[in-house]
This record gives C-alpha cells, sequence and structure tokens, in this order.
C-alpha cells in the first residue's frame, strides 16, 4: 500500500511539474518551487540565486527586490554580498601574492602591515580565522586586515585590484567594488562611476522581517570595501566568479586545493569555509547584515556544483548560527544538498 | 462555489448514519447520541514547516461523535475528526504538500441547558476535554515530511436540535489546539503549534 502511495505520488509530482525535459530540468523545477515556498515561509521579501554545475548556469529571481514600487528581484538584481566578499579577497591574495610567489602563508601579518596588532599571527592564522594559539573563531573585522596585504604585495590599492583582477577580466556588470562611491572614487574615470551609480540605484531594497512575516523597510549603513565585506554584487556575476574560479582562471589548482581543504581541527580552509558531507566536501560561505541582508555560497568541488544565494532581509544566514561553522543547519543548503548532492 | 467532492471516508460514514436511521430508538434518562457530522476547518495555524501556505485555509472536515447525555446538564462525548489536505496550498503550480491531513480522536466533558427547560427547542451546550492531533504531511521529495502524534485541547460550544424522537441535527464550532510537541524550523513567536477552529452540522441519531 505504502508503495502504491509513493508510486502516485512520484507521478503526481510529475505531473505537477509538466513534462521535464530532462531529469537536471526536473531537478531545478523541484529547487525553484522549494525555494520560493521556503523563502515565502521565512518571510524573505526577495531572493535572487544561481546554480552552476559544470559551467553550465541556471540563475533566477524570486519575490520582490522592491515591495513598495513592486519591482522584482532577477538574477541580475544587486545586493551587498556581505562577508562572501571574503572569497574574493582569499582568492585576489592567492593569484597575486601566493601564486606570485611574493609571499607565504606562514608569513606574519606583520612582515606586511607593521602596525598589526597580533605579533605571532599569520597570514594563514588570518585566512583561516583562527590564532597561534590554535582555535577557531570567526572574526570578519581581523580578516579585512587581509586587503592591507594585497595592498603591499601588489602595490595597487585593494579595490583597483579588485576590480581589474575579478570585475572587469570576468565581466562583472552588476559588481560595484565599493558601496561608498566617494571612498574610492578618484580610482576611476567618470564614465565608470555613472555606471557604478547606475548599478548602486538597482541595488535591493533592505528589509526587517518581524516575528509576523512583515517587511519593514530597513535601514542599512553601508559597508567601506575591504577584505572582509563591502562588495556590491548580482547573482549571475557571483556564477561568472565561480565559474572562473572552478577552471582554474582565477588561481592556480594548488592554491585552489590549499584553499578548499582543512586540516580537521577547524572548519575553513583559506577564506572559506569546509566541511565534509555524505563523502563530498562543501566549500562555502556566508554574508549576513542583521535586519538588512543575507548571502549564501555552497560549492561541491567533487560535484562541480555550486548554489549562490542574495536575499534583501537577513533569512538565508541569521536563524542559523552559521559562524559555528555547519552549513547543514541552514535550510536553503539542506535543500540544494537533498536535490543535487544527497 | 462548487461543492467538494465527498471523499470515500464520509460516504461510509454517511451510510453507517443511513443505517443506524432505521434502528428503532430506546427511550431513557441518559440517551445516546450518535453524530456523524461534516462541515469546515478554519484559521488554522501550524509552526511545522509544511512549505504551503495551507494550514491557514478553510478545509473540508467530517467525522463522527458518539455521546451519551443526560437529561440534566452532564454528557460525556467521544469524537473522531478528519481534515484532509489541512496543510496543502491552493495553487497546484506552487505546491509542494502531495498529501496532508490532520486527524482529531478525543474525549470530552459535555454541559448542556438541561431537557427541562429547553424542552423541545434548541439545547445548547459547551464541550471541553482531552484528545490525540495527528499530523501529517508528505512533499514532492520528502524533505520536510512532518508526522506528529500530539496532546491536544479542545473547547467549544453549540447547540442540539431534536426533530423527532430519534432524530435530530448538531450545529457546533470548537476550537482545537496542540499541546505538547515541538516547533519546526522557522516557527514563529505567538503562533500555535497546531490550531484550527472547526464548524458543522451533523445528523443526531438518538437511542
Amino acid at each position: 500500500m505504502r508503495t502504491a502511495r509513493t508510486a502516485i505520488a512520484t507521478l503526481l509530482a510529475l505531473g505537477l511539474l509538466g513534462q521535464a525535459g530532462s531529469a537536471q530540468s526536473l531537478t531545478i523545477s523541484l529547487f525553484e518551487r522549494y525555494l520560493e515556498a521556503i523563502r515565502v515561509q521565512a518571510g524573505i521579501p526577495a531572493i535572487s540565486a544561481a546554480i552552476v554545475q559544470n559551467g553550465q548556469v541556471w540563475d533566477s529571481g524570486f519575490g520582490h527586490k522592491d515591495l513598495e514600487a513592486s519591482v522584482r528581484a532577477t538574477a541580475t538584481t544587486p545586493y551587498p554580498i556581505l562577508d562572501l566578499s571574503q572569497t574574493l579577497a582569499s582568492t585576489l591574495l592567492l593569484q597575486r601574492c601566493l601564486d606570485a610567489g611574493r609571499l607565504a602563508l606562514s608569513d606574519r601579518v606583520r612582515q606586511w602591515l607593521a602596525e598589526y596588532p597580533e605579533s605571532e599571527a599569520t597570514i594563514g592564522h588570518l585566512l583561516t580565522h583562527t590564532r597561534p594559539s590554535g582555535g577557531f573563531r570567526y572574526d570578519p573585522a581581523r580578516y579585512a586586515a587581509l586587503s592591507g596585504v594585497v595592498e603591499q604585495c601588489t602595490s595597487d590599492p585593494y579595490a583597483q585590484v579588485l576590480t581589474e583582477e575579478v570585475f572587469d577580466r570576468l565581466g562583472m556588470v552588476d559588481s560595484v567594488p565599493s558601496h561608498d562611491l566617494s571612498e574610492h572614487g578618484a580610482l576611476y574615470p567618470s564614465e565608470v562611476r555613472e555606471r557604478y551609480a547606475a548599478i548602486l540605484g538597482r541595488l535591493a531594497v533592505p528589509y526587517r522581517v518581524d516575528a509576523n512575516r512583515r517587511a519593514v523597510r530597513a535601514e542599512y549603513q553601508p559597508r567601506r570595501v575591504d577584505a572582509s565585506t563591502g562588495i556590491v554584487s548580482s547573482a549571475r556575476d557571483l556564477a561568472r566568479f565561480d565559474a572562473a574560479l572552478s577552471v582554474g582562471v582565477l588561481a592556480s589548482r594548488t592554491a585552489l586545493e590549499a584553499a578548499w581543504n582543512t586540516d580537521g581541527a577547524r572548519p575553513t580552509g583559506l577564506g572559506w569555509f569546509v566541511q565534509p558531507y555524505n563523502g563530498e566536501r562543501l566549500v562555502w560561505h556566508f554574508g549576513l547584515a542583521e535586519g538588512a541582508y543575507s548571502s549564501l555560497v555552497l560549492k561541491v568541488p567533487g560535484r562541480g556544483l555550486t548554489l549562490i544565494l542574495l536575499a534583501n532581509s537577513d533569512g538565508l544566514s541569521a536563524p542559523y548560527n552559521l559562524a559555528n561553522g555547519d552549513v547543514t543547519a541552514s535550510l536553503f543548503a539542506r535543500l540544494f544538498l537533498r536535490l543535487f548532492v544527497a | 462555489m462548487p461543492m467538494p467532492r465527498m471523499p470515500s471516508g464520509l460516504r461510509r460514514v454517511v451510510m453507517v448514519g443511513m443505517l443506524l436511521v432505521a434502528v428503532p430508538p430506546a427511550r431513557a434518562a441518559a440517551d445516546w447520541l450518535i453524530t456523524p457530522f461534516i462541515g469546515t476547518a478554519f484559521a488554522g495555524e501550524t509552526t511545522f514547516l509544511v512549505l504551503d501556505q495551507g494550514a491557514g485555509r478553510t478545509k473540508l472536515t467530517f467525522g463522527a461523535a458518539v455521546a451519551l447525555m443526560s437529561d440534566g446538564f452532564l454528557g460525556v462525548e467521544a469524537e473522531f475528526g478528519h481534515t484532509p489536505g489541512f496543510f496543502q496550498g491552493d495553487d497546484p503550480r506552487t505546491r509542494v504538500v502531495l498529501a496532508s491531513r490532520v486527524t482529531t480522536l478525543g474525549g470530552n466533558l459535555v454541559i448542556a441547558v438541561p431537557q427541562s427547560i429547553t424542552r423541545e427547542s434548541l439545547r445548547p451546550y459547551l464541550v471541553g476535554g482531552l484528545g490525540l492531533l495527528q499530523a501529517r504531511s508528505a512533499d514532492i521529495i520528502g524533505f520536510v515530511p512532518v508526522v506528529k502524534d500530539l496532546l491536544g485541547l479542545t473547547v467549544g460550544g453549540g447547540a442540539i436540535g431534536m426533530v423527532s424522537e430519534r432524530a435530530g441535527v448538531r450545529f457546533d464550532l470548537r476550537h482545537l489546539k496542540a499541546i505538547t510537541g515541538e516547533d519546526g524550523p522557522l516557527a514563529r513567536p505567538g503562533v500555535s503549534r497546531l490550531s484550527f477552529w472547526r464548524a458543522s452540522a451533523g445528523v443526531i441519531l438518538r437511542y
């Protein structure tokens, strides 16, 4: 009887979803349906999503980036990506400093930044959110010092390196290196500043979602760009970054292997969280601005798979204490893993 | 608005009810009242993660009650209720829940206005008690199944009206609420773990 019910349920599901052309499109259809259901249940006004699978990109928007003006979110809607900025900083450091042989992970931070307060801390400690005495503690403010290291190593302002080596190189047309244009305005010609201003004008409106799932427009203090935060980007642009990263365009395979592995004593690689899951390795990061924005990127390198989610409330990250290092606490991550990995 | 198609379980309840009508009644100081009923479940709330937003929608509900009612003010009742599709949303394009139900089985105390006062007119009553609240929900990929057996509290009231020696009608409104169990993820504060209102009309068969 149970088998018959299961068979009927499966047939119904297939019927509800229409004639899917392939197993992959069926999986994407299911993901879209569940993601929208969870978005509504969590009261998140907008989510922009992308999935990269072996270089193929699917992306979409769900809900409204501006509820009052009834503007729908799309895959190109810009959001502050918050702590996901750390993965771009890590990539820059690996590419421009480590791969170029200018820097070693064992270098003391003070070798590059004389004023840095921790005398024993190394570049590796900052990248892995660990201390010389051992132990992991997620500390974005400490990680931010790495932008100074990149600047010392490349002799260029961090925002400029970011723009040239990542945004311009990969055609990330919805990305801005700094939410605050006055911060690095002198670095860019007027037409570029105008383009950045237009992108920021399309930014998803931040919302605070109350206990009754009512979304109230929130105040968000833009964050200065550094190695830890400050970048504005879209799901589609981050998919471009991911695809380039995965094929070794942005950093060497050796550097990526170091970035996406952990010694087991900590939940981090270099600029990424890393954890095992059902025989696979999960490489991920989250972003959180409480009461405003959140973000999540989850990679399964063994399957050539990446999920990218950006939201205009804190619902992707705030309920799940992701700084503890377990992405499977996230309902969104569990859905992705269930459909694409399990 | 078209009437929902009568589920097979409800058809069985109606058939049993019709058979019982054919049996002659026996008068006593306490009467057995058998009441198959049909109605709507509405204003539902849940903190279980079911993804469809169906719990708050109005749903068809049916069941049966067996009560032993004295001519005075006290009675006891055992009641079974079934609400298929409790958690399912309305839009098949966005629905992820394939099948769901809430089934209740409870024992209640009934406090009614004595028959000596109401005589042949409607007899109001209050009802309250405890019982089993069983919630089930299955989604397309089995991502967030709900399999919950909870202790439930019932409070409500209604009125009984006899149209003959052995037959009558019951109008009933009651609130059913889970008082055990745990909230699901994304639970909102102040929202019941599982609760709903049920308005029903039933045919009374008196023995």
